[in-house]
């Protein structure tokens, strides 16, 4: 990263940490929350799906996951004895990476079998067993309650502070958020990202070339189904039910899909400017058109899909590169005798 | 001493025998031609050895190890890079990433990488491309990429197929060149090639398959004035 990108990344989050003084609004601060979250949507999807090419339709999976283990770590009786290790001072905290920890071991079951296969047939199979996943928790209900789903009355405090009202939970949203954001930048900057890509741009050839593509497309399928169970973990933790119908839902499989291509496949910055856009269009539409909101958000997503195959921020980009290359060049000739 | 041993290897697609029974041996720092008429099972033969086919029978020996039915990736690990005919690029990576990936897998250090990627572009003529995308490069450039890849793999023994199909005649002077370049490091290669003029000048000795079978083998001079090679490429009628 160069020192002028540095500086702004620190100042971007200097004003996300002031910015609730200034937005006193709940409803405003709820917005931010959800952007934040769509933001770890987004990073999640896109480490296995824009950086690795290996497409989801089933993410919501690890995001009901993440939520099933970060609310059973609370209101489980046995589970909830591990959070004594602490004093029960951090068992909001514990209970997420709970949450994380269960999907991890579970996607790495998942992903011994399901990268047998590729394209569209792998899509196909990760929605597949979102759908199981939703039927194993409607039946198993001395686990999961069934359909009834399971209320947070009260979620602990994590040391002094209540996780009451907006405040905690922007912070705590903003906090994994930056995290997912970091910690994807940095695997894409390792050895391990080159691979990933050259695992999305062809299979064959990364073998050929020394790459282990089975191993390393479980890799990212972990780490990012990891990403999407904070999700989860956070959003049980903030909504304070979960019942398999919201959890494991088709629509949030799909919102991280459209995050991600809408902002801009394969890019960090891409999936930040989709959710920054989504979530504010959503509600937009949402207020002052009624019904029809999904009509004109559907319509809108098709132009962008259309018009923009690299995304909205992949467009804003190509456009300013070409202004600049255009002024650098206009630049000599314009120096030359005619 | 041979680097490379092929035992009776057999490929069978349903009824159709693609390899029939065919061996062979590379030795250490020989450069082996490996001919015939398409569809004579070249390109199987090197999916087998290289590990993305398993063979039906037979066995492939590399240096003191049986290779056999190992992933490619493990193939490449154990000394052996392979080019295909048709060519993979990694199309939205620019020609020196897809030269670093091939370093990466055996180098974990990023700096040492880039340094050693560097040195392989250089040797392989491409500093000028290092910045372009890998899908704007032209047929010529692409096979010398790929090429340039494999090499970054740090082989002992690299197999290539047809690196000259589709290249005008200066860039077949210019990969002639190369291969002997890299013969003169010490290097093995087994080389698929049409184009004979070039195949004459590179290998010092060439093994000839047709239907599946090797039908023969050995020195250049020889193999262009022997009976069976003359008939399988161009049939009965013109066999003296």
């Amino acid at each position: 990263m160069t020192l002028n990108k540095k500086l702004a990344v620190m100042a971007a989050i200097l004003l996300l940490i002031v910015l609730p003084m200034l937005i006193t609004n709940n409803y405003f601060r709820h917005i931010i929350i959800i952007i934040f979250l769509s933001i770890i949507f987004g990073q999640s999807w896109n480490l296995l799906g824009g950086y690795t090419g290996q497409v989801s339709f089933g993410h919501a999976l690890f995001f009901a996951i993440g939520s099933y283990g970060t609310v059973l770590f609370i209101t489980n009786q046995s589970l909830n004895e591990l959070g004594g290790l602490f004093g029960h001072t951090l068992d909001p905290i514990l209970a997420l990476l709970f949450g994380a920890f269960c999907t991890i071991v579970i996607t790495f079951i998942l992903g011994l079998m399901i990268f047998r296969l590729r394209g569209p047939y792998l899509g196909l199979g990760t929605l597949a067993l979102a759908q199981i996943g939703m039927v194993i928790a409607m039946n198993w209900k001395s686990l999961t309650n069934g359909g009834e789903g399971i209320l947070l009355l009260d979620v602990p405090p994590i040391g002094p502070i209540e996780l009451l009202g907006k405040l905690p939970f922007y912070y705590l949203s903003m906090t994994l958020m930056l995290f997912s954001v970091f910690f994807v930048y940095h695997i894409i900057n390792s050895r391990m990202g080159y691979f990933l890509m050259a695992i999305r741009e062809d299979d064959d050839a990364s073998e050929a070339m020394g790459v282990p593509t089975r191993k390393y497309k479980i890799l990212a399928l972990i780490l990012s189904a990891f990403l999407a169970a904070l999700a989860g973990g956070f959003n049980a933790l903030y909504v304070g039910f979960i019942s398999p119908h919201d959890v494991f839902a088709l629509h949030i499989s799909i919102q991280m899909i459209f995050i991600t291509i809408v902002g801009g496949v394969g890019t960090i910055m891409g999936p930040i400017v989709g959710a920054v856009l989504l979530t504010i269009l959503s509600e937009v539409f949402q207020a002052y058109l009624g019904n029809a909101h999904l009509l004109v958000y559907g319509g809108l997503l098709v132009l962008v899909i259309l018009y923009m195959p690299e995304g909205v921020y992949g467009f804003i980009k190509q456009k300013w590169e070409r202004k600049r290359m255009v002024t650098a060049g206009a630049g000599i000739t314009g120096g030359e005798p005619d | 001493m041979p680097v490379l041993r092929v035992e009776n290897l057999t490929k069978k697609f349903g009824g159709l025998t693609a390899v029939s029974d065919v061996s062979f041996i590379v030795d250490d720092g020989e450069v082996l031609g490996l001919i015939g008429p398409n569809g004579a099972g070249k390109t199987t033969c090197f999916n087998m050895i290289a590990g993305s086919l398993p063979p039906t029978k037979g066995k492939v020996h590399f240096k003191d190890e049986t290779i056999t039915g190992l992933a490619p990736h493990k193939i490449c690990h154990k000394g052996i890079a392979r080019t295909f005919q048709i060519v993979k690029p990694l199309k939205k990576l620019s020609v020196f990433n897809n030269v670093l990936i091939a370093v990466l897998s055996k180098i974990k250090s990023l700096n040492e990488a880039e340094g050693k990627a560097r040195e392989v572009i250089a040797f392989s003529g491409m500093e000028n491309l290092a910045d372009k995308k890998a899908g704007e490069l032209s047929t010529g450039n692409l096979k010398r990429l790929e090429l340039t890849r494999a090499l970054a793999t740090n082989p002992s023994l690299l197999l290539l197929d047809e690196p000259m199909g589709g290249l005008n005649g200066q860039e077949v002077e210019q990969a002639i060149q190369l291969i002997k370049d890299i013969k003169e490091t010490g290097m093995t290669v087994v080389i698929i090639e049409h184009i004979m003029r070039a195949l004459m000048q590179v290998s010092d000795r060439i093994v000839v398959l047709a239907q599946g079978e090797k039908i023969a083998e050995g020195v250049p001079g020889d193999i262009a004035r022997n009976d069976a090679v003359i008939k399988a490429y161009l049939g009965e009628e013109y066999h003296a």
